[in-house]
């Protein structure tokens, strides 16, 4: 049995711990089929347990805090190969990265997480808002308004101010560098709340280059470092914060998961993690 | 000074931006400042607005390992990048306002809409100084109208990176190496020759850019002195060999979305093709090329696509520059006996 640590990246409200909490329950309850079943049910799953709970009453999984950041492992097997896993992952907040692009700093053990021969899954979140834009994009929506010289409530930069795509691109670019292991590394983009993607639907890639270029630029231009795929995930099925809530409860839990990407069953979110494994 | 400046701090002990409501290192607008602003977080060794949830939920006791900075480089650093991968410098030289920044600025914002000029951005060493810059031209920093924070000129010689690639040929990969210097000091290269050689940016630079203002060259007063300025800028380079028969000299007229919208365009226009025969006449026989580009990093009337004329630029600095190849060595004249034995010797017969 091989272990693989995979880290996971993505800033807060990406869905990185919705994915964990619909990733426990789709391989411990097997009602449909996946490419990883859960293999033993041992050791400390009470983490996994604890979120998988407001995800099966279709409410919103709580945000994993800086201080409640731990790791979790999984064993599993492939029916399809017969190999077995135990795939490691954190579950870091989301503030946490946000925090090590603003103060240029991380912590030993998330350098150590890296060390290893596992993957990245990169969350991103489908359903958020527009950042980046600058004054020249919005300028023949405002060209008839007036307007002054004068700024008023002029802002001082901060981290916050910068785009999503620059903070994901700089997190990926200390991997590069000492003191993390330059290789190359497999990178499994998940964008999140793909329910949320308007039809007619893109593929995952598609969506990458159009809504993030810069980071979808920067991943096709470093194949020494990165190779990746691109899936999209709705781990809820909808949004459990308005009237759809009632339909979604109704339905079989792993039914109304949904994936797309390369090798991806319709509600299979372990496609991702079988080509983070290399065995795909 | 208004009650915000009054709130407000520098970093710098000798800045008294707090009373006098002016930057000591010439920042303009004030926010543009790295030192300045409300440092009452920071002192507590917090960030930004982060205080409730760092008090709720940072472990403080966490042994942090630093990261790269993302600011923009040193030539020390540069020199340290140089052990890792060779680069193309291009040398960016023009009066204060003139545009540089404007220009790095526009680059960097297209790459972040996409790819531009058939180039994929591949990596950059300096991107929280990029977004620093761009800061002042996003809809997020609350103006209206957009600006770009000026370089000081107590700010030394820096460096911005972009890594890019040909679409579809990403081991094609080119590292751009853009300099930033205040204006002020070309300036005051040009009242004393004794400053240029301080500036390593010429000599090194792959690609020498000289911005001519659009602005100062819509104004029938500023013109002459705007493109004398230029001509002198050169001049002084040239004569004190900071730039010399392997130099490529890129002559680039910024803001023509100000030069088109002037009732005096076809003035302007002829007097720009005086310039540059004049100045070819007069200085291209002593460089390697001297090439005249026009550019409207940002019409703020769109008028002109953003970064309109930089693709050209930009796709000329990609392209890889052929390696100098030195004249052949004279002949060697053989004199000695010795000598004439070495030349009758087959070389195969030699350890």
């Amino acid at each position: 049995m091989s272990m693989q640590y995979h880290s996971i990246l993505g800033l807060p409200r990406s869905g990185k711990t919705t994915f964990l909490a619909a990733l426990w329950h789709l391989i411990t309850a097997g009602e449909v089929e996946t490419k990883f079943v859960l293999d033993k049910l041992v050791g400390d799953h009470g983490h996994l347990n604890a979120i998988v709970e407001a995800w099966r009453r279709c409410e919103e999984v709580p945000r994993t805090s800086m201080a409640a950041e731990m790791k979790v492992a999984i064993q599993v097997h492939a029916p399809v190969s017969g190999k077995k896993f135990v795939l490691g992952f954190p579950d870091l907040s989301g503030e946490s990265f946000k925090e090590q692009f603003a103060v240029r700093a991380c912590t030993a053990d998330y350098i150590e997480g890296f060390a290893g021969t596992g993957g990245i899954l990169l969350f991103v979140n489908a359903n958020r808002p527009s950042d980046g834009m600058t004054l020249a994009d919005i300028g023949p929506a405002i060209a008839d308004a007036e307007v002054s010289d004068e700024p008023e409530g002029e802002k001082e930069w901060t981290a916050d101010a910068v785009p999503e795509q620059v903070r994901l691109v700089d997190l990926l670019q200390f991997l590069l560098r000492p003191p993390f292991i330059r290789r190359q590394r497999r990178l499994a983009v998940v964008v999140s709340a793909w329910d949320a993607v308007l039809e007619p639907k893109p593929s995952p890639e598609q969506w990458l280059a159009r809504e993030m270029p810069f980071l979808h630029q920067f991943l096709t231009n470093n194949p020494e470092s990165f190779a990746y795929c691109i899936y999209g995930v709705s781990a809820q099925g909808g949004d459990v914060t308005g009237e759809q809530r009632i339909a979604l409860v109704r339905q079989t839990p792993s039914q109304r998961i949904q994936c797309v990407g390369p090798g991806a069953d319709p509600h299979d979110l372990t496609a991702p993690l079988l080509w983070l494994t290399g065995d795909d | 000074m208004t009650d915000e400046t009054s709130q407000k701090t520098c970093r710098k002990a000798d800045c008294q931006v707090a009373v006098t409501g002016s930057c000591a290192e010439g920042h303009t607008p004030l926010a543009s400042c790295p030192n300045y602003g409300d440092h009452s977080a920071e002192r507590s060794g917090i960030y930004d607005g982060e205080l409730e949830e760092a008090a709720g939920e940072a472990p403080s006791e966490v042994e942090r390992v630093s990261l790269p900075s993302g600011d923009a480089l040193t030539p020390h650093e540069v020199d340290h990048f140089l052990r890792w991968r060779a680069a193309t410098f291009v040398t960016v030289i023009g009066d204060s306002e003139s545009g540089k920044t404007t220009l790095i600025c526009a680059l960097y914002d297209r790459f972040l809409k996409g790819t531009f000029a058939g180039l994929g951005f591949a990596g950059s060493r300096t991107l929280v100084a990029l977004e620093r810059r761009s800061h002042h031209a996003r809809v997020d920093c609350g103006r209206a109208v957009p600006e770009t924070a000026r370089t000081s000129q107590l700010d030394n010689l820096r460096y911005f990176h972009f890594a890019v690639a040909p679409d579809g040929h990403p081991g094609k990969r080119v590292d751009l190496l853009l300099s930033d210097r205040s204006g002020e000091v070309y300036r005051s290269a040009r009242n004393n020759s004794t400053v240029v050689a301080t500036l390593p940016e010429l000599p090194q630079g792959d690609r020498i850019v000289l911005l001519l203002d659009g602005r100062r060259v819509t104004d029938p007063i500023e013109r002459n002195g705007a493109i004398q300025s230029l001509r002198q800028t050169l001049r002084v380079f040239l004569d004190n060999e900071a730039l010399g028969p392997t130099s490529i000299v890129q002559v680039v007229t910024t803001k023509i979305d100000l030069i088109a919208a002037s009732p005096e365009k076809q003035e302007i226009a002829d007097a720009l093709v005086t310039f540059a025969d004049r100045l070819s006449a007069d200085f291209a026989p002593r460089v390697k090329s001297l090439s005249f580009h026009e550019i409207a990093a940002r019409d703020p009337t769109t008028a002109f696509a953003p970064a309109h004329g930089l693709d050209t630029l930009i796709e000329e600095w990609a392209t890889p520059r052929p390696r100098y190849t030195p004249p052949p060595p004279p002949p060697c004249a053989l004199y000695s006996e010795f000598d004439r034995l070495l030349a009758r010797t087959p070389m195969e017969a030699l350890p």
